[in-house]
């Protein structure tokens, strides 16, 4: 690869990014590109060399953070007295499910038979009707007829 | 020859026994990681106030100790801890002066100060003084998001995958969001580099 890189390979360079393998090896090798990069990442080394100069002492905020931690035993404490409600919470959710499940099923809405709508009687006289006839059809093939089973008593054969 | 008992301990171990209330090793964790949670508090707070988040977010993350599964490293663990307690002192600004503009704002006041305290001095050292205060001024006018990494990345010294896990999102979008910050900086710099 002989072109230098573009601006965008040059800014993926800068970040740290991955540089397709042409790209990444013209890097090493051009002093020019290496150069591009050079420039904004000492730029920025500068820029971080500034904030480092505000850092704290080390010992001393090390230190203050210990010193601001509770006692162990307050922490222990503190979590166990945050979980004994916990199997209560629990209880109460799964009691609270039940209720609702129960109370809001289906099957549970009630119907009143004295205020049913269905004409039960007519269907009584239907039934009876039906039943009535003797021309069910398909029963006439089984049921022989009183007058065959007379004559098989009487003669002994069908 | 060093023994076994001379090589530093993991942040593994030191976590179990300061789970069990040994506060040293806790101090140890601290010691070990105290630099890089302000240098992220620093990004989101300025230097006024990143050494208070970053000894709130340390007592913080020792309370919750019991809670760290281990999924992460405990340096990611921290680290977002440390960025979410700086989100809420950022919010809870906001809602005392809904005029301020947010993310490390000061931070970049506070650093255009220091650089304009200065002095003249050798004609050389002016230019780089310019360029780092034209770029800070850059940085300022980046996305939100942008900047966030950018600073993440170059100024707390962050790993992309460390970034990721402490924000939440993927690699991926750290990257394209850093590569976009680096580009749009560069675009705005110029020759003042």
């Amino acid at each position: 690869m002989n072109s230098h890189l573009d601006e965008r390979e040059i800014s993926a360079a800068v970040a740290g990014l991955s540089l397709a393998d042409g790209s990444g090896e013209h890097l090493e090798s051009c002093l020019e590109c290496r150069r591009r990069v050079a420039d904004l990442a000492l730029l920025i080394g500068r820029c971080r060399a500034e904030q480092a100069t505000g850092e704290p002492d080390w010992q001393a905020a090390r230190a203050a953070v210990l010193a601001r931690l509770p006692a162990v035993e307050d922490v222990r404490f503190e979590a166990r007295r945050l979980r004994w409600w916990r199997p209560l919470v629990a209880a109460a959710a799964v009691i609270v499910a039940a209720a609702a499940v129960v109370l809001l099923a289906p099957d549970r809405v009630a119907v009143d038979p004295t205020e049913s709508g269905i004409p039960v009687e007519e269907i009584l006289a239907e039934v009876d009707a039906v039943l009535g006839d003797d021309s069910i059809p398909g029963f006439e093939l089984i049921d022989p007829g009183l007058e065959t089973l007379s004559g098989v008593v009487a003669n002994g054969s069908s | 020859m060093p023994t076994r008992a001379d090589l530093p301990e993991t942040d593994d171990a030191l976590l179990i026994r300061a789970r069990n209330g040994d506060r040293e090793s806790f101090g140890e964790l601290v010691a070990r990681h105290q630099r890089r949670v302000w240098r992220v508090c620093r990004q989101y707070l300025g230097p006024a106030d990143a050494e208070a988040a970053a000894q709130d977010a340390l007592v913080k993350a020792y309370l919750s100790l019991r809670s760290f599964d281990g999924r992460s490293a405990f340096t990611t663990w921290v680290t977002r801890i440390a960025i979410n307690t700086c989100l809420d002192e950022l919010r809870r600004r906001r809602r005392e002066a809904p005029s301020a503009n947010g993310f490390a704002d000061r931070a970049d006041e506070d650093q255009l100060a220091a650089l304009s305290d200065g002095g003249p001095g050798p004609e050389d050292r002016s230019i780089q003084r310019q360029a780092v205060a034209r770029l800070a001024v850059l940085e300022q006018e980046l996305p939100g998001r942008q900047r966030e990494i950018f600073r993440l990345r170059f100024y707390a010294e962050l790993e992309l995958e460390e970034i990721a896990a402490a924000l939440g999102v993927h690699v991926g979008t750290v990257k394209t969001q850093l590569h976009r910050a680096v580009h749009r900086l560069r675009e705005g710099l110029g020759d003042v580099r």
